[in-house]
Parts: structure tokens; C-alpha cells; sequence
């Protein structure tokens, strides 16, 4: 008789750690999947705030060098892109292309050193330095959660986790975009 | 012999992996108070009236600003190296992140002003800049370190007791910090009068006040004696963040 009473107590035993482990999994999964989405939360709102100085920039720099109509299309036109991007993918390559324009917008600025010396654009150009560094903090933290979710769900349990909950695809790297790197040639 | 050799061989390993793991570590160092300068460039009167100028700071507003001289950031670029500082060290208070983090690299020339997300709105990024350029690098260029870093920090801390809204004695806190004679940038009485106005238009009554109050009363404000002892070791800060904002300068 006792003996039945033990084998059902390892029984019980047995369910609850199943049930432990298996709750347990499927929180965690989660909880890495939400840190991702709210990190991309994070890196979207210094975007926005990025995008919200190019008016200005735009006025200040038109104001010394009104001809130089090509690099301001090109930002306006990528602001008004990043308005429409609906997909994580569609907004880090709007951003990506936003980083290259701006760069090219501040090295034409570098030709005039009136523009240079205004008051307006100084501050500008520390608010866009201090945009650029937020950004650049935020798509940091990003991909460590990233990767945090993605090394999980390639784990033996983690990805069994993660697809009882729906996350069947690992999540994207904000990675830079190769271009961004080059120095633009200004031609006159 | 035998027991023996199984304890040093453990020991060993043990030392391997204690070796191993310090080296992680070491990257960055610990807190000793809110100024620590790791590189030996500050005076001892001039780091003990900061530290004395902080605490009470600390004490009043709950804002924690920290100081940190080091070498060299490197491998990091120092906009990396603050912004993972400023977090290991948890600077400001959870939750509020009223943190500000001013880092030196004396070796790199390099400085930076991290602010913490909550103050973020009172010392803008701009703000930084201007501190950055005005006050601390003209100093620096001078190899005045004191004065280059005395000269942020109560900046800093004055801004930080304007958003606090509390008092302040600075005459009696900031007594024998060594301090630049000349404030910010001013190019004549009506371009001081017209930035005044600008800035008023643009940033508000704060920042305006701000730069009247720089270029119009330098002389007047640090003078006379005061002492300070601090002892007991050192707690630790808030565990606050930052997202990145502040601004970098170099000389």
C-alpha cells in the first residue's frame, strides 16, 4: 500500500517540475520577445525625434545654400517615406537611407562657413549629434535583445517554446547600412 | 603529498578562472565617490570641494552627477564608453534617471556629457555642447584641468537646482573651486543682449537666464572660505540610465 502512495507522490512530484519547466519556458520566451519589441519601441521614438530636426535643418541650411537642391529632396523625400513605412524592415531602411542624406546635407553645409557660424544651425547640429547618439544607443540595446531572443529560440527547448507561442521567426538586426560608410564626393 | 597536490592544483584552477574574470571586470572601474579621477590630473583641494559640492547636491535635489577622469576610453569610442559607465554604475536614481555622467579620456582629449533620460529636458543636448565648448575646453586646452572640470560641474549643478527649484548657496558650496574668470561666449554687450533675446525665443526663460546670468556675472559669485570632511566608504549610486543624449567635444 505504502509503496502505492510513493509512486503516486513521484508522480505528482514528476507533473509539477514538468509543468514548472514548461511555464517557466514559455514565460521566458515571451518575456524575451516583448524586451525585443519594446527596445524597437525605443530605437522608432529617437527615429522620430530625428526626423522632427529635418524641417528645421532643412529651412536653416536653404537659408546659405538655397541651390543645392538635390540633397534637400532627398531628406524631405525620405520624411515623408518614414511617414509611410508600415514594416519593421520598411522603417530600418528608411532610416539607414535618412542617416546617408543627412550626412550628405552636413558636409555640403561644411562649404559655407556663414551657415557654419549661425547660431540656429550650431544648435542644430548638437541636436542632431545628440539624436544620432541616441539612435545609435537604442539600436545597441535593440540588438542585444535581439539576440537574446534569437539565441534562445535556437536552443533545444527554446525554440519548441517559442513556437507553442506563435514566434516562429527570429527577429531582424538593425544593422547599418553598408553605404552609410562612404564619404560622399561633393561635386560643383 | 598526494591530498596536497589535489588542493594547490584546485587552487590553481580556481586562480585561473578568479584571473579570468577580474580581466572582464577591469574595464570599468568602481566608484569611489561622485569624482573619480583615474588619471591623476585633478588636485586633491579641487576633488575634495566637487565631492563636497555634489554630496550636497545629492542631498538636496536627489540628482546624482557623477565625474569620471580616465586616460583613455579605448577599445571604446568615448560615446560608447559613457553611455556603458553610466549604466554599470547606475547613475541617478531608478526610476527618475536623473543622472549626469562628465568623462574625461585625458590621454584621448576627448570629452563627453551623458544625461540621464529624466534631465534630458533641462540640460539639452545643446546645453551640453555649449558647456562642452565654452566652459571646459578652453581650460582643457590650457592643460587647466580643475578649472575645465569645476567649471562644468557647476554649471551643471546650477541648472540642476534651477529644475529642482531648491537652494543652493553656491558661494558657500562651490566656495574654493577653482573657476574660469570668463563665462560663456559673448562677442559684445549688444550681441550678449541679442543671443539673450534669441534664446529666450527659442529655448525659453531657462536657457535665457541661463547665458545672461554666465556673461554678465562671472566675477561676483566664487569667493571666501568653506570646508568640508567626507569619510566611510562609498555607497553607490541610484541605478539610473541614460539614453545616449549629451553631447562630445574634443581639443
Amino acid at each position: 500500500m505504502k509503496t502505492l502512495w510513493i509512486v503516486l507522490g513521484v508522480i505528482v512530484v514528476t507533473v509539477l517540475l514538468i509543468g514548472g519547466w514548461l511555464i517557466g519556458g514559455l514565460n521566458h520566451v515571451v518575456r524575451l520577445d516583448e524586451a525585443v519589441n519594446s527596445a524597437w519601441a525605443q530605437v522608432e521614438n529617437q527615429l522620430q525625434r530625428r526626423n522632427d530636426l529635418i524641417p528645421n535643418l532643412v529651412s536653416t541650411v536653404k537659408g546659405y545654400a538655397a541651390h543645392e537642391k538635390e540633397v534637400f529632396t532627398t531628406v524631405t523625400e525620405l520624411r515623408s517615406q518614414w511617414g509611410k513605412a508600415a514594416t519593421q524592415a520598411e522603417k530600418m531602411e528608411v532610416a539607414n537611407q535618412m542617416s546617408s542624406a543627412i550626412s550628405r546635407l552636413l558636409l555640403v553645409a561644411e562649404n559655407y562657413p556663414d551657415l557654419k557660424a549661425n547660431q540656429n544651425f550650431l544648435t542644430l547640429q548638437a541636436q542632431l549629434e545628440g539624436t544620432e547618439n541616441r539612435i545609435a544607443v537604442e539600436r545597441m540595446r535593440y540588438n542585444r535583445d535581439v539576440k537574446a531572443f534569437n539565441a534562445y529560440r535556437r536552443t533545444i527547448f527554446g525554440g519548441m517554446f517559442a513556437s507553442m507561442r506563435g514566434l516562429t521567426r527570429p527577429r531582424e538586426y538593425f544593422e547599418a547600412d553598408e553605404s552609410a560608410q562612404e564619404v560622399p564626393v561633393v561635386k560643383f | 603529498m598526494k591530498k596536497t597536490l589535489t588542493i594547490l592544483f584546485i587552487l590553481l584552477i580556481c586562480c585561473i578562472f578568479a584571473a579570468d574574470s577580474s580581466a572582464l571586470f577591469e574595464r570599468f572601474p568602481s566608484p569611489t565617490g561622485f569624482v573619480n579621477d583615474y588619471a591623476g590630473v585633478l588636485s586633491e583641494s579641487t576633488k575634495t570641494q566637487m565631492e563636497k559640492l555634489l554630496t550636497v547636491l545629492e542631498k538636496k535635489t536627489t540628482a546624482e552627477v557623477v565625474v569620471v577622469i580616465v586616460k583613455t576610453t579605448s577599445p571604446l569610442s568615448i560615446g560608447q564608453y559613457a553611455v556603458e559607465l553610466f549604466q554599470k554604475w547606475g547613475i541617478g536614481k531608478k526610476g527618475e534617471d536623473n543622472g549626469v555622467l562628465i568623462l574625461v579620456a585625458s590621454m584621448d582629449r576627448k570629452v563627453r556629457i551623458e544625461v540621464g533620460y529624466g534631465l534630458e529636458g533641462n540640460i539639452t543636448d545643446a546645453h551640453s555642447k555649449l558647456i562642452i565648448e565654452d566652459l571646459m575646453i578652453p581650460q582643457f586646452k590650457e592643460g587647466d584641468y580643475n578649472k575645465g572640470v569645476a567649471a562644468g560641474v557647476v554649471m551643471i549643478a546650477k541648472m540642476i537646482v534651477d529644475k529642482y527649484g531648491v537652494a543652493l548657496d553656491f558661494k558657500k558650496e562651490a566656495a574654493d573651486l577653482p573657476l574660469p574668470a570668463k563665462g560663456m561666449r559673448r562677442r559684445s554687450p549688444l550681441g550678449g543682449l541679442l543671443t539673450f533675446i534669441f534664446f529666450i525665443l527659442i529655448f525659453g526663460l531657462r536657457f535665457g537666464t541661463l547665458f545672461f546670468f554666465m556673461s554678465g556675472r562671472g566675477g561676483g559669485y566664487w569667493s571666501g572660505g568653506g570646508r568640508g570632511s567626507f569619510g566611510g566608504g562609498f555607497g553607490g549610486f541610484g541605478g539610473g540610465m541614460s539614453g545616449g543624449g549629451g553631447a562630445s567635444g574634443s581639443w
